[in-house]
């Protein structure tokens, strides 16, 4: 078992994680498209690195141990629409221009299915990567280590479990090259 | 094209701001929240559409509602949902009320359905979610919806059909059909039974 030294390092960032929590708090009563930017702003402020111009209509559920600003990275000019989830137990970069629709999940909590006994128990973590200019679906569910390719377009209420190539509409099981489309 | 926006001072900016953070604050839907919050989920279902009528949206006699729906839209969000008569609403629905939502009689909506009205135009692969586009949803009489199915913008969808639980519908379904699936297609096709029992 491994004994951890608290430093003043980790003091601080566990405050700022609190601050985070208490912000969710908070803002989780906005109704959605109310109070857009100061959530965005909150959420710089209080260590998530996001880019400019980029605006989150409704404060997203943060979820994870330790610092999680840290492990949350978006580009510019993007779009997150209310109720987004992001499980940080592992990296989640986010590029330019990339618009996320109502209730998307982004989970990065890796599960062990060998036991019998229990198949659900938690093994590591794999972190998410979405390319630029791509764009979520509402109610998509991201699952750990899926990489989406820039300028990927998912549809409503689908499970990425794969890798996701560059230039792809994605509908269910489906997918269609968009890479002769603009 | 000339795409030149006019300057703006600094006072105008903020007010500019102000305005766009506050335009998605309905009072009345702040108090109907808050009221139904004493409500216990599943318990109070025609209180609940009775609350409803009273902020303000058209819904018919005998409609009961498990849970009020999450609601979001612009300023004209209370004229753009009507409802019919003796529908079935259960909770955690989510409906965009950008554009109209016109509901039938008889109509069931399983749990966590969700009906857009909003989505982009596909853009160039630098930014893939273009301007936004607005298109009304039609549900006709005594249709179903599955749990947690997702009704794209556009869509109508025709009296009697079945949705199945988890289906995405992004075309038009034709009466008396049962759809499924991620898109939704043709499952089934139902028999229009015209019983006159009542």
């Amino acid at each position: 078992m491994q004994i951890s030294r608290t430093t003043a390092f980790d003091v601080l960032s566990s405050g700022r994680t609190l601050a985070l929590r208490a912000a969710t708090g908070v803002f989780d009563k906005c109704p959605p498209f109310v109070a857009a930017r100061a959530i965005t702003f909150a959420l710089r402020a209080l260590g998530v690195r996001i880019g400019s111009a980029t605006v989150f209509w409704g404060m997203p559920r943060l979820s994870g141990a330790g610092d999680l600003a840290s492990r949350l990275r978006i580009g510019t000019y993007g779009g997150f629409n209310a109720r987004c989830y992001f499980e940080l137990a592992d990296k989640v970069t986010i590029g330019d221009h990339v618009a996320v629709g109502q209730d998307v999940m982004f989970l990065t909590c890796t599960r062990d299915t060998s036991n019998p006994e229990n198949r659900g128990r938690a093994l590591g973590s794999a972190p998410i990567e979405v390319g630029n200019g791509s764009w979520i679906g509402a109610r998509c569910t991201i699952m750990p280590g899926v990489k989406i390719g820039a300028g990927s377009v998912i549809g409503a209420s689908v499970v990425v479990t794969k890798d996701v190539p560059p230039n792809t509409l994605l509908m269910g099981t489906r997918s269609i090259s968009l890479a002769k489309w603009r | 094209m000339d795409r030149s926006e006019p300057k703006l001072t600094n006072w105008q900016k903020v007010v500019t701001l102000l305005r766009e953070e506050t335009t998605g604050i309905h009072p009345r839907l702040i108090a109907l929240n808050a009221l139904v919050a004493l409500l216990p989920r599943h318990q109070a279902q025609a209180t609940r559409a009775r609350l409803l009528t009273v902020a303000g949206f058209r819904i018919g006699p005998g409609t009961r509602l498990a849970g009020i729906p999450k609601i979001n839209g612009g300023s004209n969000l209370f004229s753009n949902l009507s409802i019919g008569r003796d529908c079935e609403i259960d909770a955690d629905c989510v409906l965009d009320l950008g554009e109209r939502i016109t509901i039938g009689d008889r109509v069931t909506l399983g749990p966590g359905v969700m009906i857009l009205t909003s989505t982009h135009e596909l853009d160039i692969r630098e930014h893939r979610a273009g301007p936004v586009q607005l298109s009304p949803v039609s549900v006709g009489d005594g249709v179903w919806l599955g749990p947690r199915c997702v009704i794209l913008p556009g869509v109508t969808l025709g009296a009697g059909a079945i949705v199945n639980p988890g289906a995405v519908v992004n075309k038009d379904v034709p009466p008396h059909t049962r759809v499924g699936g991620i898109p939704a297609t043709q499952v089934e096709v139902l028999k229009p039974i015209a019983s006159t029992a009542s």
